[in-house]
């Protein structure tokens, strides 16, 4: 398991008041009750507060956001975009 | 094979329909020894049709409608409000609950909660919560809030999640005045609380816990909206209330039921529900509704979402253990 899908993991556990072994990776958090309206909204910031990522509204949909194994794939990839973006731009500098 | 068309909805004898709740209320408020009943009046369709099914029920001079504008109210509340009373012989109270809503702090507590996501708001702006369309996109809905500037331009942003449930805590005081009021009045006269809730808020949840979702009778809770536009005709509704688009009538910019909760305007989303409540599929759907199977199937998993945040607004308090009657507490001079 990635310090990601942890950190992700532990948010859901507490936040939604969970047996954190009952959460499997690929489990839909909505199907399964654990995520509603409100929860997505509070998702959002978790992630935008711990990753300092911003997440667009259209990025807010069940591909990215629906399993703790998409929610982690997807900050990997907004971490990875942002760092090839950082890059780019010091390689211009430079 | 069964295929929904709008006559699904249509009652068959509005009349019995009608007679069928009258009885049903009298029998309630019987049963709860109380002598009349107290409704809020919002000069819209559903608090409507109460009205007149009360004034049949118990007579109109044992109906009381309560009239309870705000700051945010739309301009023709009251005068709706009162149409339907007037047509109804029903006696009206008026109690303007701005006075209250500034002293418990809605207005501050929710405009502290805009400011922070639009710098600068304050008097002369107004502001509403929308959401996206769940039929144009897979796309969780998230909230928005709209303002406008005094000067007329506009701004959409959407709320994080501590600005959204202030802004929505403090509009919240708004239904639970009025419902604090209605039981004032049902206490003071011996009436029962009648609440206004049709069968897709209800199912929906489309009511505040303890606000317009508390009553004592809720008559058309099992009507579809369709029907209760239906019910209205029959009953005599005014023409000018039957006619007026349904309207949250809470936030200070006008908006819609679909802008705000539903996902479809309301004549196709009791179709839906219909659907859904008889196992009918979303391809089944589509053609009476105007949408493709894709998107009938994004409004029923809305419904079901909707359903499962209904819960607790439908929820009583859990209590673990039958109370016993050893346990209640002695209350001093009791009789």
């Amino acid at each position: 398991m990635t310090e990601i899908e942890r950190d992700i993991r532990e948010f859901i556990a507490e936040n939604f008041i969970l047996d954190a072994g009952s959460l499997a990776s690929d489990a839909s958090l909505t199907q399964s009750g654990v995520l509603d309206s409100m929860g997505v909204l509070e998702l959002i910031m978790f992630i935008e507060q711990r990753f300092a990522i911003t997440v667009p509204d259209d990025h807010a949909v069940p591909e990215n956001l629906d399993s703790v194994e998409r929610i982690a794939r997807y900050v990997r990839d907004m971490l990875d975009a942002a760092a090839d973006a950082a890059a780019g731009s010091d390689a211009r500098v430079a | 094979m069964t295929r929904v068309s709008p006559d699904v909805l249509r009652l068959v004898d509005p009349e019995a329909t009608a007679r069928s709740i009258v009885d049903g209320m009298r029998r309630s408020v019987r049963g709860f020894r109380r002598r009349g009943a107290v409704l809020g009046l919002s000069g819209g369709i559903d608090s409507s049709v109460v009205a007149a099914l009360a004034a049949r029920a118990f007579g109109a001079e044992r109906v009381l409608g309560v009239l309870m504008p705000e700051a945010d109210s739309s301009d023709d509340t009251l005068a709706l409000s009162r149409l339907a009373a007037d047509a109804f012989g029903i006696e009206t109270v008026l109690e303007d609950i701005t006075e209250a809503l500034t002293a418990l702090g809605c207005y501050r507590r929710r405009d502290e909660a805009i400011a922070r996501v639009v710098p600068g708001f304050g008097p002369g702006w107004r502001a509403k919560l929308v959401l996206p369309s769940v039929v144009e996109t897979e796309q969780y809905r998230l909230f928005s809030l709209v303002a406008r500037a005094p000067d007329g331009t506009e701004r959409r942003e959407r709320l994080p999640f501590d600005a959204y449930l202030q802004v929505v805590a403090a509009t919240n005081f708004k239904q639970r005045t009025r419902k604090m009021l209605e039981y004032h009045h049902a206490d003071r006269l011996h009436y029962a609380v009648l609440g206004t809730p049709n069968r897709l808020e209800y199912d929906q949840g489309f009511f505040v816990k303890n606000g317009d979702g508390a009553a004592d009778v809720k008559p058309i809770a099992h009507l579809y909206k369709t029907q209760v536009y239906q019910l209205a005709e029959t009953l005599g509704v005014p023409v000018e209330i039957r006619s007026r688009p349904p309207t949250t009538d809470t936030y200070s910019l006008p908006q819609t039921q679909e802008e705000f909760y539903f996902s479809l305007p309301y004549d196709r989303m009791d179709l839906c529900l219909y659907a859904v409540d008889h196992g009918i599929s979303a391809l089944d759907t589509a053609a009476a509704v105007g949408l493709d199977e894709a998107q009938v199937e994004r409004v029923f998993a809305d419904i079901a979402a909707k359903r499962r945040v209904a819960a607790y607004l439908h929820a009583a308090p859990v209590v673990f253990g039958a109370p016993q009657a050893d346990d209640a507490p002695e209350v001093s001079g009791a009789a």
